[in-house]
């Protein structure tokens, strides 16, 4: 058992304020990012995280049947932004442009010094090209299973789709970008000639 | 060429490659599996692929982070907000363990009888005439103390004799209460306070109401003392009753059940259960079961049982009056014990009994209740100084 799971036990038991700070202290820096990744403003993102701790605070009774934390918290999340920007929507006639049109945008960057600045431009440039070259649900997709390392299952449920279509949804995606890589000649190694090489 | 300098130039390749990076993306089972394998079966590159992924995990999609003040400032703020609907909940699960019962006295402070109609202008038969009365303080007495009281203050006792007065700007006062004596709480008309007991009783005090009370209970029961209309939400107890008295009136609580033992008939009492059981003992030992729902008026030795929606009666409490069909009358009357005005209630003035029905928020402001009521009722409003006309259109 993870430390997160652990913790999300003790909550929903015992209502312990411990565990319920030591998951949102593991979650919240995920949440504002991914708020604003989805293109939400600051203050919307700190409000929809307060929002969703107090709600599973109170529901704490109502949710002993979710064995799994993080993917409840970041579907909640989601629609707490989504519900907060409907209701802007709704305030603000003169908004013509659609909440849900926003593209999910990503901005790859290296932490620390464990690579050497010239390698981990190179890397960062790789990692970016490939992501844009994504559609917007795919970057959505591979972030949550990146950044946020959900499982499948648990995207799944965040982006509203099934489980086969996450899968449907990686599959192409990952086939997308081997077609782009081999149109495209960007310095690469394909995976057979790769693996040549070390056998030599 | 040396070991280091071969597992760093295989690390970088790794650390480049296509696949290596997707793998890494996406984590499919599929590749999972594949890297596992290529892994098994190139024990000299293990340590390379282990030095590339470490180095790929330094690597962040759309990072952003919130200042370490910034996640403390929203966690209290979580904290807070869980702490304010929890006492609201509090509230709610003592509601549902004991009993819930509104106290309506409608005794000789609160009737607003015609016999000295004669001091105000009657007007003619279109107009109803008011007028405003001077403001009052609310009291709490205890001992020699007199405390003046702000509107919209929540007094709370504690076990060991205090009084906590906390004003509606959050202000708090901490007074101590003279531990074996009765104090009283005296609410004028325009007024409204509400008191948490010793025990954890919470009592609605309407306007023109009294309440005493001792500062900690003692012995086999506890007991409070009334005139006016409270609405009073028991704390749980079965090992020791709870007694509300008022002249001739008195309701003994069994956890959830109440009984009514002496009444006076010259006054009209009305008793309203949310909830929990009561009983109600008359003079004469008829003994009246009252459940959730029920309304039970007790006048001249008539008690007149009926449902009701609870709702309307304890409305006040939220600063909202409801009305269903109600007269003219009586609207006024409940406005008039709020405001601490004085309507003239000839019965002969037909405009007394037009009825309406409808909500009325209870602002500060008496002329923009009036004016809603005006409005409610298709009438006229017209105030000048301490004077009040209610005029038909």
């Amino acid at each position: 058992m993870t430390d997160i799971e652990f913790n999300w036990q003790q909550f929903l038991e015992y209502g312990d304020e411990k565990s319920f700070s030591v998951i949102y202290n593991c979650y919240v820096d995920n949440m504002y990012s991914y708020g604003i990744s989805m293109g939400f403003q600051e203050e919307a993102c700190k409000d929809a995280i307060q929002d969703v701790f107090y709600k599973i605070y109170f529901l704490r009774g109502k949710l002993q049947h979710i064995k799994n934390g993080p993917s409840y918290i970041f579907r909640s999340y989601k629609h707490r932004l989504l519900d907060l920007a409907q209701k802007e929507h709704s305030e603000d006639t003169s908004l013509s442009t659609n909440y849900q049109e926003t593209p999910f945008l990503t901005e790859v960057s290296i932490l620390d010094n464990l690579i050497d600045n010239e390698e981990a431009e190179l890397l960062k440039k790789k990692v970016q090209i490939l992501l844009d070259n994504l559609t917007s649900h795919q970057r959505e997709a591979v972030y949550l299973r990146y950044m946020m390392e959900l499982e499948y299952e648990d995207i799944a449920n965040i982006l509203n789709i099934s489980q086969e279509s996450v899968r449907k949804l990686i599959y192409r995606s990952l086939e997308k970008l081997r077609e782009f890589a081999s149109n495209d000649n960007m310095p690469t190694l394909l995976w057979i000639a790769f693996a040549f090489s070390f056998h030599l | 060429m040396d070991d280091k300098n071969r597992t760093s130039r295989n690390k970088y390749k790794i650390l480049h490659d296509e696949e290596f990076i997707k793998w890494r993306l996406f984590r499919t089972k599929e590749s999972e599996e594949q890297w596992n394998n290529f892994s098994a079966e190139n024990p000299s590159l293990q340590r390379s692929i282990e030095e590339a992924i470490t180095q790929f995990n330094s690597l962040r999609i759309n990072r952003r982070v919130l200042s370490e003040d910034e996640k403390q400032e929203m966690y209290t703020s979580i904290l807070r907000k869980i702490q304010k609907i929890r006492k609201r909940k509090i509230r709610k699960i003592i509601t549902s363990s004991a009993a819930i019962l509104l106290l309506f006295i409608a005794s000789a402070l609160y009737v607003w009888n015609n016999k000295n109609s004669g001091e105000f202008n009657l007007g003619d038969n279109e107009t109803i005439i008011g007028q405003t009365l001077p403001d009052e303080e609310i009291q709490l007495i205890s001992g020699k103390n007199i405390i003046p009281i702000n509107q919209e203050a929540h007094i709370g006792l504690t076990q060991d004799s205090k009084a906590l007065i906390t004003d509606s700007t959050d202000n708090k006062r901490e007074i101590t209460l003279a531990s074996q004596e009765i104090n009283q709480l005296i609410v004028p008309f325009g007024k409204r306070t509400d008191i948490t007991l010793s025990d954890g009783t919470h009592i609605w005090l309407n306007s023109g109401t009294q309440l005493d009370f001792p500062t900690v209970f003692t012995g086999k029961t506890r007991e409070i003392y009334v005139y006016g209309e409270i609405f009073i939400d028991v704390a749980h107890n079965s090992k020791i009753p709870f007694i509300v008295r008022s002249k001739e009136i008195e309701i003994e609580v069994y956890g959830t059940s109440f009984n009514v033992s002496a009444y006076n008939d010259d006054n009209k009492k009305t008793v309203v259960l949310i909830d929990g059981k009561i009983t109600i003992k008359t003079e004469g030992n008829d003994k009246i079961d009252l459940f959730p729902n029920e309304k039970i008026d007790i006048e001249e030795h008539k008690l007149l049982k009926e449902k009701v929606d609870v709702s309307e009666y304890i409305s006040w409490t939220k600063g909202v009056l409801e009305f269903e069909q109600t007269p003219m009358s009586e609207i006024l009357k409940k406005i008039g014990r709020y405001y601490n005005v004085r309507f003239d209630g000839s019965p002969d003035i037909a405009l007394n009994e037009k009825s309406c029905s409808g909500k009325l928020f209870l602002s500060n402001n008496l002329d923009s209740v009036l004016t809603s009521v005006s409005v409610l009722s298709s009438t006229i409003y017209k105030r000048e100084n301490n004077k009040i006309h209610i005029i038909k259109k």
